[in-house]
């Protein structure tokens, strides 16, 4: 009865921490820097063309701003959200500094001028050069008052370079469903945590015979499986809207999650394809050992594996800079939830999975001396 | 290590007088062959897609399944005629047994290869321009990797009600990374002379054969047990 | 703009009846074996062993 009351409380707790996630997520955390779909809005909503415009790097000059001095003039470049960190720090100084400027959408009010090159109507290809000119009425940016505002003007031109990262593809915001990220991280963090805790568990169920780690072992698979199932469905409907395509192939990261997702779904096909409890947890220990190489296969695919190459966005940026503040915050909690939660489950699912072998148990008791 | 060979030169010795593994496993890697040229022979003629690139894919495929009808039939014979028990009770280490296991089911399958390889290259007038024993090299390095973790599934799958489909469900994602994805960009290479390219491919697969390997051989004792 | 915000929400209402549905799943499995359980142990009990 104890037991059921701490799992009755820990859903609770996990319960509010999700939903915490959920508010900051949807209302706290500003937008990064990234979007191909806004710049897309602009330029529609300023001459009622669509034009999938797929996104560039671009190097932008700044004309400063009124009432900033000449001397000032800089060149900064709309950058992907990973600097929206040093652009925090620059304006928080009242000044335009020199380095990597982005560009929010909250920030801007309006853009006139255009951009040329190919790639209008069209998807780039690699080695593209696209040019931007034009005037970008920022808001909240600049020495003056946030209410005034101040024009940056805007022309240069670079070389895009498609299949590096996808956060640079794209100038202004992200779409609203890059929020999507503070559940589809968390849920993918969690299915490899419940691997590894199958993994452990495995170990020791062959070390010691102890089914109470056989539980554990495939009450984790099982829970791996739905976060993996999360994460693979919450991530193609990000990618629709900020890449235009739910799936691609070309993405280390997707492919070796699927593969990832496979095999513990193998993993628990096996064993319900065995009746004898003994054979079927040592058997299935073997598997959910040697499945987990799968595991830093599908961690670090969008690190090291440059297998096929990877736009996969890196949660943990190996440049300095990194998410925002608040960004930073949301992912924490975001991933306590998630965390909180999994043990939750599991523990849940071990406790139905404990009560179902005494069932069996007093079952067979009962048929033997009937 | 003996024990191991010995065990292999059993099976190697049943096969070569039944030699119905081999058999199986090749007509059905010939059939593979086969089914790639009928499905592709648009793509083929038309130029769009290069033998080269044929030979690469098609192969691996071919390498693969050949491997998971044979890693089938090794553990399943056994378990059928119940010479498994047998196996267990001999004063051997399991972990011998796994190395036997994986050492004639590496060289049925080594076998079906270079006779996968001929067999394209004649079918399809393909001389691998020039750099087939490469193509065979990689074809080994990937072989050995195949070979030890299919052994491996194989004898974890064999005690499953499903097993035959039990076997490719487990198999398959543990190799698409670790040997199908590596082996055809080496084996395209390998055919492009440019194997140099494909260092990092081919370390990597060996890796993984080293992570099998130890895992099979240290684990093979509790697949195998009771 | 809204096709985003229904991308949003179609994917964290994934996430969330994901992960409730299946703890009220568990829920319900345990509750069935909790109940037969006890019918069994009371069967037992009426019968004597």
């Amino acid at each position: 009865m104890r037991t059921e009351r701490v799992g009755k409380y820990l859903i609770a707790v996990s319960a509010i921490l999700v939903l915490l996630t959920t508010y900051l997520a949807i209302f706290y955390v500003p937008l990064p820097a990234t979007s191909v779909r806004s710049a897309n809005d602009i330029l529609s909503s300023l001459d009622g063309n669509s034009i999938t415009v797929v996104g560039f790097i671009v190097d932008l000059k700044v004309t400063p701003p009124p009432g900033l001095d000449a001397s000032e003039r800089i060149n900064f470049t709309l950058a992907d959200f990973s600097d929206y960190q040093r652009y925090r720090g620059a304006i928080s100084d009242g000044v335009l500094e020199e380095g990597w400027w982005t560009v929010r959408p909250l920030d801007v009010l309006a853009f006139t001028g255009g951009w040329t090159g190919p790639y209008l109507g069209g998807i780039l290809s690699n080695g593209t050069n696209v040019s931007v000119t034009g005037v970008v009425t920022a808001g909240a940016v600049g020495p003056n008052s946030a209410a005034t505002g101040f024009h940056i003007g805007v022309s240069g031109s670079r070389n895009v370079d498609i299949g590096t990262s996808a956060a640079e593809f794209s100038i202004m915001t992200a779409p609203v469903a890059q929020k999507i990220f503070y559940f589809h991280m968390p849920s993918a963090w969690i299915c490899y945590l419940a691997f590894f805790v199958t993994l452990l568990s495995s170990v020791f169920y062959l070390k010691t015979r102890n089914p109470k780690y056989d539980r554990w072992a495939f009450s984790a698979a099982e829970l791996g499986v739905l976060f993996a199932t999360l994460a693979i469905l919450t991530g193609p409907i990000w990618a629709k809207q900020e890449w235009g395509v739910y799936w691609r192939w070309q993405d280390t990261k997707l492919t070796t999650t699927f593969v990832l997702w496979l095999v513990y779904i193998g993993y628990l096909m096996l064993r319900a394809s065995m009746q004898e409890p003994g054979a079927r947890a040592r058997v299935a220990a073997v598997y959910g050992i040697v499945g987990f190489v799968t595991v830093p296969m599908s961690l670090l695919s969008s690190r090291i594996a440059p297998l096929l190459r990877s736009g996969h966005p890196q949660v943990i940026a190996t440049s300095s800079g990194g998410l925002s503040p608040e960004s930073g915050l949301t992912v924490g909690i975001a991933v306590v939830a998630f965390t909180v939660l999994f043990i939750t489950m599991l523990i849940k699912r071990v406790e139905v999975a404990e009560s179902e072998e005494e069932l069996e148990e007093l079952k067979r008791e009962v048929g033997g001396e009937a | 290590m003996r024990a191991a060979l010995i065990l292999a030169t059993k099976d190697l010795k049943i096969e070569l007088r039944s030699k119905e593994v081999v058999s199986s496993m090749f007509l059905f890697s010939l059939l593979i062959v086969i089914a790639f040229r009928f499905a592709f022979a648009e793509a083929v003629d038309s130029g769009a897609l290069s033998l080269e690139d044929l030979a690469a894919s098609s192969l691996w495929i071919c390498f693969s399944f050949a491997t998971i009808v044979g890693m089938h039939t090794s553990f399943a014979k056994e378990k059928d005629r119940e010479t498994l028990e047998g196996l267990m009770l001999c004063p051997v280490d399991r972990s011998a047994l796994f190395l036997g296991k994986a050492l004639s089911n590496l060289v049925l399958v080594f076998i079906v290869d270079l006779l996968s390889i001929l067999f394209f290259g004649l079918f399809f007038a393909f001389d691998y321009d020039g750099h087939a024993v490469e193509v065979v090299g990689v074809a080994l390095v990937g072989t050995v990797t195949l070979v030890l973790v299919g052994t491996l599934v194989a004898a974890i799958s064999v005690n499953a009600r499903a097993r035959e489909v039990l076997l490719p469900i487990l198999l398959i994602p543990l190799i698409a990374f670790s040997v199908i994805i590596p082996c055809v960009t080496a084996t395209r290479n390998a055919i492009a002379g440019e194997l140099t390219e494909s260092v990092r491919d081919i370390v990597s697969i060996a890796g993984f054969a080293l992570i099998f390997g130890a895992v099979g051989y240290l684990s093979f004792d509790y697949v195998l047990e009771g | 703009m809204s096709s985003s915000w229904t991308a949003l929400y179609v994917a964290y209402s994934i996430v969330w009846v994901g992960v409730f549905v299946y703890l009220a799943y568990l829920h319900l499995r345990q509750r069935r074996v909790d109940r037969d359980i006890r019918t069994l142990r009371e069967e037992v009990l009426r019968h004597g062993k």
